[in-house]
């Protein structure tokens, strides 16, 4: 049926035929190497090939109605896909207009939004496909490349659109067992780095074993949080007078570079007036954090803890720098892996 | 809860670096103690539940928007407050199939193909482990001032 099939080791597929999905879409990058095979139908036409795979569901918010004329046609499932790719890869912005026409008129109708604003808010170093084996693989964009190159295969990429896999040696060059290939790849990529987050899965070998360690990960952290949130709810009162302080103390610091305790003695000494002084500069300065009223109520609750603990016996100081170095622990790792860069 | 959840409105700055421990703590930490201030002592449940939802917005938030996760968190939370209906218990059996295991409790996690389910998973993981830390953190510091 299609020469390209399979065939030849390098595909290469044009964009063909896919400006009846997107009016905005650009047509001119289209190169005609073979003809068009798709018959030209209307806009709200859903090939059933793609209504089948689980991930098209995001397909039909193009339209929800699948014609019954249509061939059962990977070549389908590659047009439309392509044109995501088209939007993945080159115009973000331009895809971003495009596809939330589309994605807004219809969303009504599909289910599937999870998909969609997924597609519109694209992260360019995630490869955000679908991912459905079925298709085809020319259409992974150039950062799908860079994960393909260090598997081995050869891939180079001429233009924006599409990249060229060939297949390795002795391999099935189906374009179908690529695809495949490539997409077990990137599951794999993921479980490594899964293995890695979930602590004392590196003993553990094999997918199924490793996917119920992480299940057993994810559900003891929710029940933490859980166990967590329902123990600070009958906490200590004074907690409130600490979080402020907390909250105070955690912007001063961010903003100030280096977190020294010689910061926290004159606060002691003379609560008021610094807090008073620190907390209004501190105002004016995030006000685009939309933290200006929690701040000044903040502050305020905090001067009133501290009028009425003066009137009372004084309290260590120790409590309070104690309380205060913990929360330092906690953020800052966040601030030495800003600095350098690191993922925290 | 909608005063919580509409008050804080600045995006995720880092995305790249993935979410801000600063961020989340600042977040968390003022819903803490919005929802101590405005619920009665004698509801510990009542309180208990609102404290975690405050917990898995100020996660969603600090993730922020470009997370499948995150987004589906926020809609559940919003959704929720609007019927004012109670958050059933996501209970979760590891059925046969461990993967619809991992969709049933990532958020959003029905709606994805297999290879992004692990790419939310992981940042899902991240993302919580920093949330019981910081829990952990706040409980420690309270109960170290003891009676």
């Amino acid at each position: 049926m299609r020469s390209s099939s399979g065939d030849v080791p390098a595909i290469s597929k044009p964009v063909l035929g896919a400006s009846w999905l997107d009016p905005c879409w650009n047509p001119s990058g289209a190169s005609s190497s073979g003809g068009r095979s798709l018959p030209q139908t209307g806009p709200g036409v859903l090939p059933p090939s793609l209504s089948r795979f689980p991930a098209a569901a995001g397909f039909s918010c193009f339209g929800a109605t699948s014609s019954g004329g249509m061939a059962a046609d990977p070549f389908d499932a590659l047009m439309t896909e392509q044109k995501k790719g088209r939007w993945l890869g080159v115009e973000p912005g331009q895809a971003e207009l495009g596809g939330g026409g589309h994605e807004r008129g219809a969303s009504s109708t599909s289910g599937a939004e999870n998909s969609s604003s997924k597609r519109s808010n694209e992260d360019a170093a995630m490869d955000r496909t679908p991912g459905d084996p079925q298709i085809s693989v020319e259409t992974k964009n150039r950062q799908k490349s860079s994960t393909v190159k260090p598997s081995g295969k050869q891939s180079k990429d001429f233009s924006e659109d599409y990249v060229h896999v060939r297949a390795r040696h002795g391999q099935a060059t189906n374009s179908h067992s690529l695809a495949e290939r490539v997409r077990r790849e990137k599951i794999s990529q993921r479980m490594k780095l899964l293995q890695e987050l979930v602590p004392g899965c590196s003993k553990v070998t094999g997918k199924a074993l490793m996917l119920d360690e992480i299940i057993n990960y994810v559900q003891s952290l929710q029940q933490q949080v859980e166990f967590l949130s329902m123990k600070l709810a009958t906490v200590d009162p004074r907690l409130d007078m600490n979080i402020e302080a907390l909250l105070s103390e955690d912007l001063l610091r961010s903003h100030g570079g280096s977190s020294s305790a010689v910061g926290f003695s004159p606060r002691v000494v003379d609560p008021q007036l610094h807090l008073s002084q620190r907390g209004l500069v501190q105002t004016g300065m995030f006000g685009d954090l939309n933290t200006a009223n929690s701040f000044r109520r903040a502050i305020d609750s905090q001067l009133s803890s501290y009028k009425r603990r003066m009137t009372q016996m004084p309290i260590s100081c120790d409590e309070e720098l104690q309380n205060v170095m913990q929360m330092a622990t906690f953020c800052s790792n966040d601030f030495n892996n800003r600095e350098f860069g690191d993922r925290s | 809860m909608d005063s919580k959840s509409s008050a804080c409105s600045s995006p995720n700055p880092n995305p790249t670096l993935g979410p801000s421990k600063l961020m989340l703590a600042f977040r968390f930490l003022r819903a803490l103690s919005l929802v101590r201030r405005t619920t009665p002592a004698s509801s510990r449940t009542c309180r208990g539940r609102r404290i975690e939802r405050a917990a898995y917005a100020s996660m969603a938030y600090s993730a922020g928007a470009s997370r499948a996760w995150s987004r589906a968190v926020l809609r559940r939370l919003h959704h929720r407050a609007r019927r004012r209906a109670v958050a059933p218990r996501r209970l979760s059996t590891t059925a046969g199939n461990r993967a619809e295991a991992l969709r049933r409790l990532v958020p959003g996690g029905a709606g994805m193909d297999y290879c992004t389910l692990l790419e939310e998973t992981a940042d899902y993981i991240k993302c919580l482990s920093m949330q019981v830390e910081l829990m952990q953190g706040i409980v420690d510091s309270a109960s170290s001032y003891g009676p």
